[in-house]
């Protein structure tokens, strides 16, 4: 079992003690309150009287609300000092009344602690929240946590002593000197938390935006959560009241039974906290640990009801028990993931108001349920175990729906932090105006007629046809050539349209001069291209066509080549979008093409000859199609045989369909049976990263490392596109570039999302990993979780010399050359007839290099 | 100057990463872009070839100095590892007295301009480097100007 503090970071220690230190202290000051409150609530006043109290909470905190607002622009560690410095002045006070007023007291101390109380403990979550993100939230609560659980048992040690021998009062003057040391801590935590102007701005932009937090659906079910359980947990309190008062009649007695119960209450939930928060917290998240409580009180209600009367008194003191050893252990922590996915602004606003008005609210309504269920039923134990059963199973209930409501609020966050989608892409129209491009077309400049053609084509291409009569007679014969072409595009069957054409008459003197009147003519050959059919002879002009020198005969070449489906032309295409020749115009017309014959495209992909860009090339094309063919087609590229560039463009494709046309179906076995294999090779890559070791030429390794990363890269992302082909992770894309980007806090949101959404195996191999704050300590990992050893780096060497990657192995070459390896020169040589020209290259300098080492 | 072929591509690579604008290229494309470039030596005194309006290449500067001056004027002093003949590359039309000469001996790695307008297509955020060379010559070229006044 791994020790909870050594899931601290080194330099997250100062952070992780100086929060212990506070809550410790914030924790020991609200445990004394609540033991003096209701020590001396009880000792005066019946408790019968505790629903009222309730209620009133609920009216008193609103107003408190309102207060806490205005700390507007002020850092969560400032409001906290001046909470626990108001505290230390207030119970003073109030230990003063009680010599003269014990009933008031006794009152305004309950009210009091129900305000301040709370209040406290949200402020310190909420400084929490600002300093630890999620992922560090899985490491760090369970020892902060454990820190507050102390200061409450020590708190109640101190209580149970302190209330035999002093009384209840002598609480609150210790109380007292506690709140001084909070407000102290605070004061010190300041550079801890975002900076004043930070928040100030925040507060700024939220005052524009007005963000309101009850408008968000998760809000609402996060409030009703709470209000339910806020309900169940006031009865449940209650009912141990009731059972406490019923046994015991002296304010000395209860207050050390209270003590006794706290004590073992806060060494039960320090156990539990340092023990077991880390470790569920890590592997389940937050949410099977919130369920338990509402289980647990669920299950031992129901058995005390199953139960001899007598017997059931003893068995219910076990439900209290358990409750508050849950709610201030791994409850209190298991709800603070529940804030984490909230905007800042909205975060602040949500846990304040929940924590105040809607827990105070909870026992108000709790109030009013047994004071009403009192004159319903008139009252009665058994009754009371049966009202917790309800008001339990509603709680369950909404339990149930937070479970599924927090996945899709993690996204939303990671969304939001990291960007996500843009809400509107910048298009075309926004760029040219209707009007704009009117006057264009009547412009005497053929640059002018020529950007107005292009982007009427897509914006108006009814305005093109209306005015192609003008155009097919303007004096440029580019601008006619193009307009032939756009209209082409647009389905006009242009091979009637010569007549339309101002074609100037040659002066025949021989044949040439016919030949260069049609040279010269570029509608004349976009026509001729429109023209062309299958024929040999067509097919023999259409090659000569798509090597125009007008991009607009060009143009209709290629959609007529594609057309036509002749196999050499397509391969011809494919290997000018390759070499990045013509790319719009030729992907245009390939996927036209795809889209009436996919099997005419796809049947390419069975060409051994194609090189890998072309392969890549090609898959950019076969995206635009949801088409059975294609779909197989992808889903066999993208295997781990391929090639790692392929494989890649494949799933990407795959994702783009799949997006476009989600009710086409993706064989997942196909494409997950390789999810382990990229796993693997990203693991591997960073141990030889790791392998390279420190030291040696600062540009040779700087090469080699940036090779083996951006490889370790491609995996991953290659794991990422099919965890989401496959599990329907919809912002995969967006995890693994918050993941790669390097920010501490974006990473830590994209692998919270991870965790929510992938099952329970995956995650175990992948969040551990991902979770690692270095390059090292993710390698460790994967080494450790695979049974691997880290590569020496010559040893590296000669893995790399087996990559199927012709760049790893060139690097392999390098490092060999360069540090004069000789023990690989018979590698060395036969790297020499290596089909890749950069690996053959760099294998002839490295065996020269070993030649001049071994004979200097 | 002589071409030579001194360099391996992968030596070749290490010196074209060098430069800042090409920095966040992925290791394949420095490569396929160093596949291209013709290693060249100068003597001192020579002129590096830098072609005027329709530039059609330009140099990493590897290893030496050199000098872009106009006439007898130094603009700039271009020390390894840095780029010269930029402004040409992009069409940007510079006077007929201005010229590259070479300082002490040199080396450099001529870039044609066809493939590096396939890179810049497929990476425009070249562009940004591009951008922040010109400026850092530009104001080189005013620091020197506002010295001599």
């Amino acid at each position: 079992m791994q020790l909870p503090w050594s899931l601290v970071r080194p330099e997250e220690r100062r952070l992780t003690l100086t929060l212990s230190v506070l809550h410790f202290v914030l924790i020991a000051l609200f445990t004394f309150s609540k033991i003096a409150r209701d020590a001396i609530f009880l000792d005066k006043l019946p408790a019968s009287y505790l629903p009222y109290m309730y209620i009133a909470l609920a009216v008193i905190s609103a107003g408190a609300i309102a207060l806490i607002s205005r700390f507007k622009g002020a850092s969560t560690s400032r409001v906290l000092m001046v909470y626990s410095l108001v505290v230390a002045v207030s119970f003073v006070g109030l230990a003063i009344w009680y010599l003269t007023s014990p009933g008031t007291v006794a009152i305004t101390l309950y009210l009091w602690t129900g305000i301040f109380g709370l209040g406290l403990v949200t402020e310190f979550w909420l400084l929490a929240n600002d300093v630890i993100d999620t992922r560090a939230a899985r490491r760090l609560f369970g020892v902060i946590g454990a820190s507050g659980i102390a200061g409450g048992l020590a708190a109640a040690f101190a209580a149970t002593a302190m209330g035999i021998t002093l009384g209840p009062v002598s609480l609150l003057i210790a109380g007292s000197a506690l709140g001084a040391v909070g407000a102290w801590l605070a004061r010190r935590s300041e550079d801890l938390t975002p900076s004043q102007t930070a928040i100030a701005e925040a507060d700024d932009a939220e005052a524009l935006t007005a963000s309101k937090p009850w408008e968000s659906r998760y809000v609402r079910l996060l409030a009703g959560l709470f209000l339910l359980s806020g309900i169940t947990l006031a009865i449940v309190d209650y009912a141990f009241k009731v059972l406490l008062q019923s046994e015991l009649t002296d304010g000395g007695a209860i207050t050390s039974a209270l003590g006794i119960f706290y004590s073992i209450q806060n060494l039960v939930a320090l156990i539990a906290q340092l023990g077991l928060a880390g470790v569920l917290l890590s592997r389940f998240g937050g949410r099977p640990i919130a369920n338990a409580l509402p289980i647990g009180i669920l299950v031992g209600t129901i058995i005390t009801l199953g139960v001899p009367a007598a017997l059931g008194l003893l068995v219910f003191v076990g439900v209290p028990l358990y409750t508050t050893i849950m709610r201030v252990s791994l409850t209190r922590t298991a709800w603070q993931f529940l804030f984490f996915p909230l905007p800042d602004d909205i975060r602040r606003k949500a846990k304040r108001t929940i924590d105040v008005v809607v827990n105070r609210t909870a026992d108000a309504i709790a109030g009013a349920l047994l004071l009403l269920f009192a004159f319903v039923t008139g009252g009665g134990f058994t009754n009371l175990l049966w009202l917790i059963v309800l008001v339990c199973v509603m709680w369950v209930g909404l339990e149930i729906m937070m479970n599924r409501a927090y996945p899709g609020e993690v996204r939303r966050a990671l969304e939001r932090q990291a960007g996500g989608a843009p809400d509107s892409v910048l298009k075309l129209s926004d760029l040219a105006r209707p009007d704009e491009l009117n006057r264009l077309l009547q412009s005497g400049s053929v640059a002018d007629v020529l950007y107005a053609i292009d982007v009427l084509e897509i914006l108006n291409p009814d305005l093109v046809r209306e005015v192609q009569d003008e155009l097919l007679t303007h004096s440029s014969s580019e601008v006619r050539a193009r307009v032939l072409a756009s209209l082409n595009s647009l389905g006009t069957d242009i091979t009637t349209m010569t007549d339309q054409l101002r074609i100037s008459e040659p002066e025949i003197i021989d044949d040439v001069s016919v030949e260069t009147a049609h040279a010269d003519n570029p509608p004349d050959r976009v026509i001729e291209a429109a023209a062309a059919g299958n024929s040999a002879e067509s097919i023999a002009v259409l090659a000569e066509l798509i090597d125009d020198l007008n991009r607009d005969v060009r143009r209709v070449a290629y959609a007529s080549a594609a057309r036509s489906g002749n196999a050499v032309l397509v391969r011809e295409m494919i290997r000018r979008l390759a070499a990045r020749r013509d790319v719009h115009f030729i992907r245009s017309v390939l996927k036209d093409r795809l889209l009436e014959a996919p099997e005419q495209i796809t049947v390419v992909l069975e060409d051994t000859t194609l090189t890998v860009s072309e392969r890549s090339a090609l898959i950019t094309v076969l995206q635009c199609s949801d088409h059975h063919a294609v779909v197989d087609a992808l889903c066999r590229l993208s295997g781990s045989d391929q090639h790692r560039r392929v494989a890649s463009a494949a799933l990407g494709a795959l994702l783009s369909i799949h997006r476009a046309h989600p009710s086409v179906p993706i064989p997942g076995d196909t494409i997950i049976g390789d999810l382990d294999s990229d796993i693997s090779r990203y693991g591997i890559r960073l141990m030889q990263i790791i392998g390279l070791g420190e030291g040696g030429n600062p540009q040779l390794k700087a090469l080699v490392e940036t090779a083996l990363r951006e490889r370790s890269w491609q995996s991953l992302e290659r794991a990422f596109i099919r965890m989401s082909l496959v599990y329907g992770i919809e912002r995969a894309e967006l995890a693994f570039r918050s993941v790669k980007g390097g920010d501490k806090h974006l990473a830590s949101q994209a692998i919270e999302y991870l965790d929510t959404h992938l099952p329970r195996q995956l995650k175990d191999v992948i969040v551990p990993m991902l979770d690692a704050s270095t390059e090292e300590e993710r390698a460790k990992k994967f080494s450790h979780l695979k049974g691997l050893q880290i590569p020496e780096a010559t040893a590296l060497a000669g893995e790399l010399l087996s990559s199927r990657d012709p760049m790893l192995r060139a690097c392999a070459l390098f490092v060999i050359g360069q540090l004069n390896w000789t023990n690989y020169y018979s590698a060395v040589s036969d790297a020499g007839n290596d089909p890749d020209p950069v690996v053959r290259d760099t294998a002839v300098w490295a065996r020269r290099r070993l030649k001049e080492g071994a004979n200097p | 100057m002589k071409n030579v072929e001194n360099l391996s591509i992968m030596e070749k690579a290490i010196h074209v990463a060098r430069i800042p604008m090409f920095q966040d290229l992925a290791i394949d494309e420095i490569v396929r872009l160093a596949q291209e470039t013709i290693e060249s030596e100068y003597e001192a005194g020579e002129k590096i070839d830098v072609e005027h309006a329709a530039g059609q290449s330009f140099h990493i500067l590897i290893e030496g100095i050199c000098e872009t001056r106009a006439g007898n004027t130094v603009l700039r002093r271009v020390e390894a590892p840095d780029v010269i003949g930029m402004p040409s590359l992009l069409g940007i039309d510079i006077a007929d007295n201005v010229a590259a000469t070479v300082i002490e001996e040199s080396r450099a790695l001529r870039i044609p301009k066809a493939a590096f307008e396939i890179l810049l297509a497929d990476h425009p955020q070249i562009s940004l480097g591009i951008l922040r060379n010109l400026v850092r010559i530009i104001m080189e070229l005013t620091k020197r100007l506002e010295g001599q006044q």
